[in-house]
């Protein structure tokens, strides 16, 4: 189960790193500033030894101090900061990456597997939180494939 | 000045206690993260739990306990890891480094059990980094220190409690 890279999100807050066994939810706290809670889960079966293998796995890489987690806030600060620019400002964001490379039978790759995925370098999270949020504010019903009556 | 850490006085023993922590505060200021680790016991355990806010009966129940998610929890190897990490110059969030300031204060020797000595301490951290980017740190730090020959102690035992529950500061890059 943590052997398989996967991030994924959950409109419009959750996210996971799935091969850390690690799980976010994201509060805004206003302009260019979020809160981020993290937990970490492991397998209902896996024994206790396993479960701590998972859980200071996860914490020393994407806790707090997380050696892959320091670098990639570091980062997220660094661009918020850089798109307040004068130039930044009148830039679109670019979350092309792997747009032609989705993949468009889910329950190819799994028979549980739901939602829309892709390949693991894409920014399908991204365009499809933005997309999800566009149609609801167009008062549009929330798009569930499956779900939808 | 003797070893054994029964005999000392308080007195001695707090004074070297304490230089060892100016020294300590100063390898992390001075980027010397291998000396740091070698101040560390072979069974160090490093621990920081994470601290939350409670309210009411929930009131005392703010800190994580062992076995649960901490901000660190680390060995003599990971914290070698650590270390080993900072010096590859890929480690961005520390590259360029910041520049930090470790002010290690009130210090207290406790209970001396069996060749380990308790010591609390108090830290306030100020570090700055990049152009204008600035943090403070502040919290107590719970220690077991054995008598070394070679660094005259070495933490056996750190629990690093927060004066924060959530972090506004960046990340932890840091040693405590």
């Amino acid at each position: 189960m943590h052997l398989s890279p996967m991030h994924c999100s959950i409109f419009p807050n959750f996210s996971m790193l799935w091969q850390s066994g690690n799980m976010r939810v994201w509060h805004p706290r206003g302009v260019g500033e979020t809160e981020g809670w993290s937990w970490c889960f492991v397998d209902r079966k896996a024994s206790p030894g396993h479960r701590d293998i998972v859980r200071v796995h996860d914490l020393q890489r994407h806790g707090t101090s997380g050696t892959w987690e320091q670098d990639d806030v570091d980062n997220w600060v660094q661009s918020t900061m850089s798109s307040r620019g004068f130039v930044g400002r009148q830039v679109m964001q670019n979350l092309s990456m792997g747009i032609n490379h989705e993949i468009k039978d889910p329950k190819s790759i799994h028979p549980d597997m739901r939602g829309r995925i892709a390949g693991f370098q894409n920014e399908i999270n991204q365009r499809n939180l933005y997309g999800q949020w566009a149609r609801m504010m167009k008062g549009e019903c929330p798009v569930v494939p499956g779900a939808n009556a | 000045m003797s070893l054994d850490a029964m005999e000392r006085s308080e007195m001695e023993t707090w004074f070297s206690v304490s230089q060892f922590y100016a020294r300590e505060a100063r390898y992390l200021d001075d980027l010397e993260f291998d000396k740091w680790v070698g101040l560390m016991a072979g069974d160090i355990r490093y621990w920081m739990p994470i601290v939350s806010n409670r309210i009411g009966r929930d009131v005392g129940n703010e800190l994580t306990v062992r076995g649960e998610l901490a901000h660190f929890e680390d060995n003599h190897e990971s914290l070698s890891n650590r270390v080993r990490r900072l010096a590859t110059g890929r480690a961005w969030a520390e590259t360029p480094p910041g520049r930090t300031n470790h002010l290690i204060s009130n210090v207290e020797i406790g209970e001396v059990e069996g060749d380990l000595v308790n010591v609390r301490s108090q830290f306030l951290i100020y570090r700055s980094h990049l152009e204008t980017d600035q943090e403070i740190f502040s919290g107590t730090r719970l220690d077991k220190l054995r008598p070394d020959q070679s660094t005259v102690w070495k933490i056996v035992d750190r629990t690093i409690i927060l004066d924060h529950a959530v972090l506004t500061q960046k990340s932890l890059g840091i040693f405590f």
